[in-house]
């Protein structure tokens, strides 16, 4: 490998960043447009006169821009924050259960042998292929005579079925990477379940804290099973709140806005788990 | 197997299958009913017609909503479209996502805040990057038109129309899933020894070579893995499209997950949603289970 | 301390038979090596000592007490696993107090083992440190540690030193052999290195294929093995095996003839390298293949016409280049014979 960078890595890099950050800025951008410059055509590249106005009105806040110019709080301002602490309750409840759930699960899968082990484990890959809008239907009614449509609990049971099948397969992969342990856990006299706890877990944290993260990812931007169950109820997401602005044709900015403010807790999910990036090799988990 | 006993007493620790069913089981039970119970009743639908104009009532017309697929165009351009999109999405996810791991792979700056940059979209929504690359394609507002006028056009660039909107919808999900698919591959990267690269060195090896034989082998399995991933995903995704083009313009983008959506919904025919929903599920089964046949059982043999 | 003595002991995989009816008796305080190449049984048959393994049939007996069925630490053994295993998460005190957790020792008694072994094996200021922070012998001195505090039963240890680079397994070598010595442990401890077994063990075990194929000291596997197999693997560099047949009192392979007293009939010469001598005529013409000088002496490896290697040790002044031409023979007394069925045949009387 070479040690210094040359030309074309720099400009790999280049390409690498613009792409990913150009849609970013391009919202970021419109956040920050006073009403006027949105209406221009063409397109103005750069915010002349940038303002955090609608940071302000979205969460229901009228904001000064000029003595004689009050731009107004969003009409939307209460399902935004009805949204984001709908969509924190669901995403931490998720990931919690998720991860309790998940780590057992994995592990034995990993780190033993046992009969019937293949066919469980396909049938839990294979919940990863169901498309949502094939049990979106089903789950409505369910829900309707459970009484869980527009409930938070109903929200965090379906985003449970997405959640445990792919970290599930994650995790096994990396468990199995670790040393064989439980041997000289035996020989100490940990119990199975001593072994898992205080040896297996302390020892897979970084791995498990990649995981959680990742949960926590699916959690937050799941949309579909949302949209058919608790949209326009008062549990509705972040993520319904945002669609609702978008059908609704409302002022650019304050969508942006919205649309920014959404990405900011994966923002901080994303800078740690590329620090651990390296324990995330994966293996092939039916064999 | 491990956990058999004969003869000379047992032990008094749990065996591994009753450990296992201990850890397992209350998941397994969980899943089954969440998955089994939805799909039992989406199959039980789909050989009923389902009234609710004058009162809900079903009737039990065997495979007849089956059938009606076969005369849909509708149906078979849902198809088509499904399969465009997703071998764009795939192909186009893939190569990115490795590109991308190999350029983080490399010695620079800065590399935690590079990767954390490009990790970023796959930390946005499906329906946040839908939002996003509709103001960016359309002609109003987008990028495009704000370049075209920088040099001096005067006329809206936009890629939301019949002839490009897959491919913008393509590349919006390969935007998004390509941070992933990169992720797991530089973790694989991560493992190939210095040594190798040395090794290949000494041999003058070009450095197209190198990748072939060096940087590539190791990645293969995860290739695989990921071109399922990313097969599954772009195929059942919904969300995405339902945001951006909303099937359109006109049925430019309508795909399978968006028709099954428009019948079941709009037109309320459940019974024929649930069919296509179906038909769906075996596409989706049946595209990973030949990508294994053609691929992956290589792969995994090795 | 105990003795443990294996009774048809039988462990088997699905279809495949690890060890096969395994019958052993370690006697109290002896040092007792399981030797075999990788698959022979011997590591599924310390699993099955320390109670990882549940046996298929037979019994484990430790002092007459049956432990088949006990669980791992119920029967207080202490095992030092592959590369010297230890807990990654966990600094070395954390380590070795791991050991002593189900033991209900006072405190002062736990501090004074740890105390004990910490400073016998000389690790006092590894304590706080976590194993990817030592080096592979300070590794193993914690495991040693680690087992050592237990006083157990008996210590297991699988293939402890196989990581470590040859200055090192010198070293702990003799350090396991004179901590076993002072502590007057039963040790079982598997090995594929046969330098390893026979330079540690009181008695050796060679396994082979799940089964047992010889046990004896050090000495009697090296001098009288009972099979092609155990000639084959002891010794280094190893014994050199010959195919012929014997007619008239006389053992003849091609142009080599050795007058030994022993039955007609295809059999196996196996002569130790010290025991072949070159000599000026009259004997095995061949030539020189390669000459490896260890300073003490030299290995002379040559070729017969039918391009047969031999192995001899030749003195340091040995003057000879490869491809020269040369005649040897084996000494007539130091010879044995080995019948592919019945083994050993024919021995020296010493």
């Amino acid at each position: 490998m070479q040690r210094r960078m040359t030309l074309w890595a720099w400009l790999g890099i280049a390409v690498a960043l613009v792409w990913t950050l150009l849609p970013i800025y391009w919202f970021l951008k419109m956040s920050l447009l006073t009403p006027d410059e949105i209406a221009r055509f063409p397109p103005p590249l750069i915010p002349l006169d940038p303002t955090p106005a609608a940071y302000f009105n979205i969460f229901g806040f009228d904001y000064q821009v000029t003595p004689e110019l009050v731009r107004r709080a969003s009409g939307q301002a209460g399902q935004i924050i009805n949204g984001l602490i709908n969509s924190l309750i669901v995403s931490i409840v998720v990931t919690a259960i998720t991860m309790l759930v998940v780590v057992p699960l994995s592990y034995v899968f990993a780190r033993l042998d046992f009969r019937f082990k293949q066919a469980l484990l396909i049938t839990i890959l294979l919940s990863v292929a169901l498309p949502p809008v094939s049990t979106l239907i089903p789950f409505y009614a369910l829900y309707v005579q459970l009484g869980l449509a527009g409930t938070l609990f109903g929200l965090i049971i379906v985003t449970l079925t997405i959640t445990i099948p792919f970290v599930t397969w994650m995790l096994i992969g990396y468990l199995r990477n670790l040393p064989p342990v439980e041997r000289l856990a035996r020989v100490d006299g940990y119990t199975r379940f001593e072994t898992l706890v205080f040896i297996v877990i302390p020892l897979a944290r970084s791995g498990i804290a990649v995981a959680a993260v990742i949960a926590f990812l699916f959690a937050w931007n799941e949309y579909t099973y949302a949209l058919v169950l608790v949209n326009g109820t008062p549990a509705n997401t972040l993520a319904t709140a945002l669609s609702g602005f978008l059908f609704q044709h409302p002022e650019p900015s304050h969508l942006a806005a919205a649309l920014v403010l959404s990405i900011l807790p994966p923002v901080l999910v994303a800078y740690f788990l590329q620090r651990h990036v390296a324990e995330m090799n994966l293996v092939d988990p039916i064999r | 197997m491990a956990g058999q006993v004969t003869g000379a007493g047992r032990t008094s620790e749990l065996s591994n299958l009753q450990f296992a069913l201990l850890m397992a089981l209350p998941v397994l039970l969980f899943l089954v009913l969440v998955v089994a119970y939805p799909l039992g009743y989406a199959l039980w639908m789909s050989f009923q017609q389902i009234v609710f104009f004058g009162g809900y009532r079903t009737n039990f017309v065997g495979l007849a909503n089956y059938a009606t697929m076969l005369g849909d165009d509708k149906f078979w351009w849902s198809i088509w479209v499904t399969i465009r999109f997703t071998v764009e999405s795939v192909v186009l996810a893939m190569a990115i996502g490795l590109a991308l791991a190999l350029l983080l792979n490399r010695p620079m700056r800065w590399p935690g805040l590079v990767r954390t940059i490009v990790m970023l979209p796959w930390c946005v929504s499906l329906y946040g990057t839908g939002i996003m690359f509709s103001y960016l394609a359309t002609g109003q507002t987008g990028f495009a038109t704000a370049i075209a006028f920088f040099f001096g056009a005067d006329r809206p660039v936009s890629f939301v129309n019949r002839q490009w909107v897959i491919e913008v919808l393509a590349i919006g999900n390969a935007w998004n899933m390509a941070p992933l698919v990169a992720f797991f591959l530089l973790a694989n990267l991560k493992t190939i020894p210095t040594r190798l690269y040395d090794l290949a060195a000494i041999d003058r090896m070009s450095p197209l070579e190198t990748f072939w034989n060096v940087t590539l082998p190791p990645l293969r399995f995860t290739l695989f893995v990921f071109t399922c991933i990313t097969t599954v995903l772009s195929m059942k995704l919904f969300d995405f499209i339902f945001v951006l083009s909303g099937g359109g313009p006109g049925t430019a983008s309508a795909v399978m997950t968006y028709q099954i959506y428009k019948i079941s919904f709009r037109d309320l025919n459940l019974g024929y949603g649930a069919a296509q929903s179906f038909v769906l599920l075996f596409l989706i089964v049946g595209s990973t289970m030949t990508l294994y046949a053609l691929w992956g059982r290589r792969e995994a043999e090795r | 301390m105990a003795g443990i003595r294996l009774e048809q002991l039988k462990k088997s995989f699905g279809t495949f038979t690890a060890v096969q009816g395994l019958d052993l008796d370690i006697t109290d305080g002896e040092f007792l090596v399981l030797l075999g190449p990788s698959g022979c049984g011997k590591t599924t048959t310390l699993n099955c000592i320390a109670g990882l393994e549940t046996p298929s049939a037979g019994r484990i007996l430790f002092d007459d007490r049956d432990v088949t069925g006990d669980p791992p630490h119920s029967r207080n053994i202490a095992m030092v696993f592959q590369s010297a295993l230890l807990y990654p998460h966990m600094t070395a005190r954390a380590n070795i107090e791991a050991s002593l957790r189900r033991s209900d020792l006072t405190p002062e008694e736990r501090r004074r083992r740890i105390d004990d072994a910490v400073a016998m094996l000389e690790i006092g200021d590894l304590l706080d440190k976590l194993p990817s922070a030592m080096s592979g012998g300070q590794r193993q001195r914690v495991a040693t540690a680690k087992a050592i505090v237990r006083q157990p039963t008996a210590f297991l240890l699988d293939e402890p030193l196989s990581a470590l680079d040859a200055a090192l397994r010198m070293t702990l070598r003799a350090e396991i052999v004179n901590l076993q010595k002072r502590l007057g442990s039963t040790t079982v401890f598997v090995t594929h290195d046969q330098v390893e077994a026979m330079t540690m063990g009181d008695r050796i075990a060679v396994m082979n294929g799940g089964r047992l194929e010889q046990i004896g000291t050090p000495s009697e596997i090296y001098e009288r093995p009972q099979s092609l197999f155990v000639a084959g693997f002891v010794g280094s560099p190893p014994m050199n095996l010959i195919q012929g047949e014997v007619a008239d009192g006389m053992f003849v392979a091609g142009e080599l003839k050795v007058p030994l007293a022993a039955a007609p009939g295809p059999v196996t010469l196996g002569v130790r390298p010290q025991h072949l001598h070159v000599r000026a005529e009259g004997a095995l013409p061949c030539t020189i293949f390669a000459l490896e000088r260890l300073g003490r002496e030299t290995v002379l490896i040559v070729e017969d016409a039918a391009r047969n290697r031999l192995r001899l040790l030749v003195d340091p002044e040995f003057q000879g280049r490869v491809g020269d031409p040369l005649q040897i023979a084996p000494d007539p007394a130091r010879c044995l014979l080995f019948d592919g069925a019945k083994g050993l045949i024919h021995a020296p009387r010493n």
